[in-house]
Parts: structure tokens; sequence; C-alpha cells
């Protein structure tokens, strides 16, 4: 079976956000495209990374630029880094802190 | 290369804000006369024959007699994002597709394009990234959506600091 290449998306919020909640909206607005982007949150040394599929990473970004709300609550989700494992992902996020 | 991104007056952040995003800089448009932002046909035909340096419509809505007096003069199109990520459902799909439609026109009329938030508030703005991918969604290649968030938000910017010295 063939392997679906992956890539972490480190992405910050302006405000606190349930993963479900972001769950949801997500899924509103990639749509049926969803199970192409296959996104994943997950919480990485208190940072919310999210996978998804190499494919469908572009549309990814997008969804998450045009989300402003989350949980019926204000927010803007900003991708700030993109890598292809978690590990060089957090050391690309760490180079950025002040 | 080196990303900017322009966002109105208002809009409250701080330079490591910026960095964060993947700017080199964010610069405000404070309304003067370099960059005119607007829908109506009228202020976007006056901009142009003052000498505006780029024109953003707000509507994205593709006027022949605009497009084609922007091209003559060769004054850039500047897509704002913030339109777009501002509005939801129906409105937010036909905002999209408009502004695709404009993006198409505006390449067939060899207008330079860019791509900024144009964003009144910290929650309205985007990362390079996502002004990268959005551009790109819209129907520009990766090498135009770069060079719009690049190098032509950077001739904006210059631009727009000659004309408010004249």
């Amino acid at each position: 079976m063939m392997r679906t290449k992956h890539r972490y998306l480190l992405v910050e919020s302006a405000s606190h956000f349930r993963k479900e909640a972001l769950q949801d909206e997500l899924l509103r607005a990639i749509g049926t495209d969803y199970h192409v982007v296959n996104p994943r949150i997950l919480d990485v040394r208190g940072k919310t990374v999210i996978r998804c599929s190499l494919a469908g990473m572009g549309k990814l970004i997008v969804a998450l630029a045009l989300i402003k709300s989350v949980d019926g609550k204000e927010n803007a989700l900003y991708t700030i880094k993109a890598s292809g494992t978690i590990r060089a992902l957090m050391e690309k996020s760490e180079k950025l802190e002040p | 290369m080196k990303y900017y991104d322009i966002v109105l007056g208002q809009c409250e952040f701080d330079d490591a804000f910026a960095k964060r995003l993947g700017f080199e800089r964010v610069f405000r448009a404070d309304g003067k006369t370099g960059l005119s932002i607007g829908s109506e046909k009228g202020q976007l035909l006056k901009a142009i024959q003052r000498g505006a340096v780029a024109i953003a419509i707000t509507d994205f809505s593709v006027d022949r007699e605009v497009m084609a007096k922007a091209s003559d003069s060769e004054t850039m199109l500047c897509v704002p994002i913030a339109p777009l990520a501002r509005t939801k459902g129906l409105e937010q799909a036909r905002l999209l597709h408009r502004a695709a439609e404009l993006l198409k026109y505006a390449y067939k009329k060899r207008i330079e394009v860019s791509f900024a938030s144009l964003a009144d508030s910290r929650l309205l703005m985007e990362s390079r990234m996502q002004l990268i991918e959005v551009a790109k969604m819209l129907g520009a290649t990766e090498e135009r959506a770069r060079s719009g968030v690049s190098e032509a938000n950077m001739k904006i910017i210059e631009g727009c600091k000659v004309h408010d010295e004249d």
C-alpha cells in the first residue's frame, strides 16, 4: 500500500479554542475535500500543530485563513510554519522564539 | 525572497507579530493617495488619473473601463484578502468567485497584481503562507503569488512614499 505523505503545520490563534470546535469549522470550510486534506489537530509541547496530507496542504492553509470564528467566538488562525516532520517543525518554531 | 503586507491605518500590531507571520515588514496604508481603496468606479478612475500606484477594488467587481485605464497607466491592482475573510457562507463564496474573475481579467490585461491583507484589525491579518495560498486558490501561479506578496507589495509601498512626498 502507498503511504500518504504528510505535512505538519504550526498554527497560532488569537484566542484559545476547543479542538472539536476547530474540527467542525475545518469540516465546514473544506467541505467534501475533507477526506483528501484529512486534518488531525495535535498538541505538541503546548503548541497547536495540524497534520494533513501533502496534497491537501494548500486547501487547509486557505481554510485556516478564512476561518474567523471558532465555537461562535471571534478568532483568527495563523499558519506560521510547515514541515514534513514534527521534529523539524519544532526546530523551526524554536528559531522563531525571541 | 522578502515578503511584505499592507494593512489599514487603524490595524493594531507590533513588529514581533509581523515577523512571526513571516513578513519582513507590515506597512500601513494611511488613506493617502498612493493606494486607492474602494469600490466606486468614479473614485477609482480619479485615483488612476491622479497617478495612484495601485488600486484595491474591495467588492472585486470587474469594470472594463477601470481595468483598461489601470492597464494603460501601469497602475497596479492590489487584491485585498480581508473582505474575503470577513464574510461567511454564500456571500464569501460569491466574493471568492468575483475575486478569481477579477484576477483572471487583470492578468489578461497585463496589470501587475499584488496580494495584501488590507486588514483593519489584527483578527483579519494573515500570515505570509496564507496570503500565498489564497492567491493560488484565486488562480495565481506559485511564482505570481509569491511575487505578489513580495516585490509587488514593496513596489506599492515605495510608490506610495514617492507619491506622498510630491
